[in-house]
């Protein structure tokens, strides 16, 4: 039975970016592009929520916020269709267990700053936001 | 007021110091633009901008890789807080993980404008009006970018402009 990083994103799934810094999130619960600013890398990590529960999606987040030594302020789902409409896709990680369970990226970001912005700004119009008390 | 000099692409280190020293003074009206924003409207931007840079002084300050924000970051920031045209509320000021920072300009879902300053001198910004998208980069020694003014004034409809 293949493991989940062997089973490609289908557009049906949807997709968490955990909110870990205070300047992601605008005051009306909108988010910024800042949450789907892909850096370094050029493209950006995701959780599946596929064979998650929501409890254990919360858990994947909170694993995160400890990790990166930050508050998990909430997450902001997404499906991956919309990650494809909107100009880029979703491969899952590479490799069997590298990497937290679960973790896919959103790859096809452009190089030039300004497009990375661009595209950031449409992901963030498009994702909801759920506050980590929402449970 | 001369125009701001043109530039290439990657600015040679000798045009960077020079355009270092061409700067916007703070309250000045540019022909067809906005008189800058007040002292105290500068202030607390100046003050956001400091508190950022303290706590992203360090790599990997977002625990993802991001870069540290530079001494050259805050200065061309600075220059960009000094430029800011008065007529329009004043942004967010943000830390952008490739170290350098950012402005947001949100006048509501679907209005916002998202500016990077980069130390090289430019600006790359990311503009939604309604169903409109722009996006791209200008030239930035000091004095506020035109495109970006016009983004504003679309943003801001109902905004007066002062000169």
């Amino acid at each position: 039975m293949p493991g989940l990083s062997e089973i490609p994103v289908g557009d049906e799934e949807e997709l968490a970016r955990f909110i870990l810094k205070r300047d992601e999130l605008r005051q009306d619960g909108t988010l910024r592009p800042l949450a789907f600013m892909a850096h370094k890398h050029v493209d950006l990590s995701v959780t599946r929520h596929r064979g998650f529960t929501v409890k254990r999606l919360w858990g994947a987040g909170r694993c995160a916020a400890v990790k990166r030594k930050l508050p998990l302020l909430g997450r902001a789902d997404i499906l991956a269709a919309t990650v494809r409409l909107a100009g880029l896709d979703v491969k899952p990680a590479e490799g069997p267990g590298l990497g937290p369970k679960n973790h896919a990226n959103i790859v096809k970001y452009p190089s030039e700053k300004s497009e990375q912005v661009h595209y950031a700004q449409i992901l963030a119009g498009l994702a909801r936001f759920l506050p980590v008390s929402m449970g | 007021m001369p125009d701001p000099p043109m530039l290439l692409e990657h600015p040679h280190s000798a045009q960077a110091s020079y355009a270092r020293s061409w700067s916007t003074a703070p309250d000045f009206a540019t022909e067809g633009a906005m008189v800058a924003a007040a002292s105290d409207v500068r202030q607390p931007l100046l003050n956001q901008m400091s508190e950022l840079a303290m706590d992203c002084w360090r790599d990997d300050w977002d625990g993802e890789g991001a870069a540290r924000v530079s001494a050259e970051a805050c200065d061309v920031a600075q220059r960009f807080i000094n430029a800011l045209p008065g007529a329009y509320p004043a942004p967010q000021v943000l830390a952008d993980p490739d170290g350098w920072l950012a402005f947001e300009w949100y006048a509501g879902p679907g209005n916002s404008l998202f500016v990077s300053v980069d130390p090289a001198f430019r600006v790359h910004y990311a503009a939604e009006v309604g169903a409109d998208k722009d996006y791209g980069s200008a030239a930035f020694f000091g004095r506020f970018p035109e495109t970006l003014l016009q983004v504003l004034g679309r943003i801001y409809p109902h905004r007066l402009c002062l000169v």
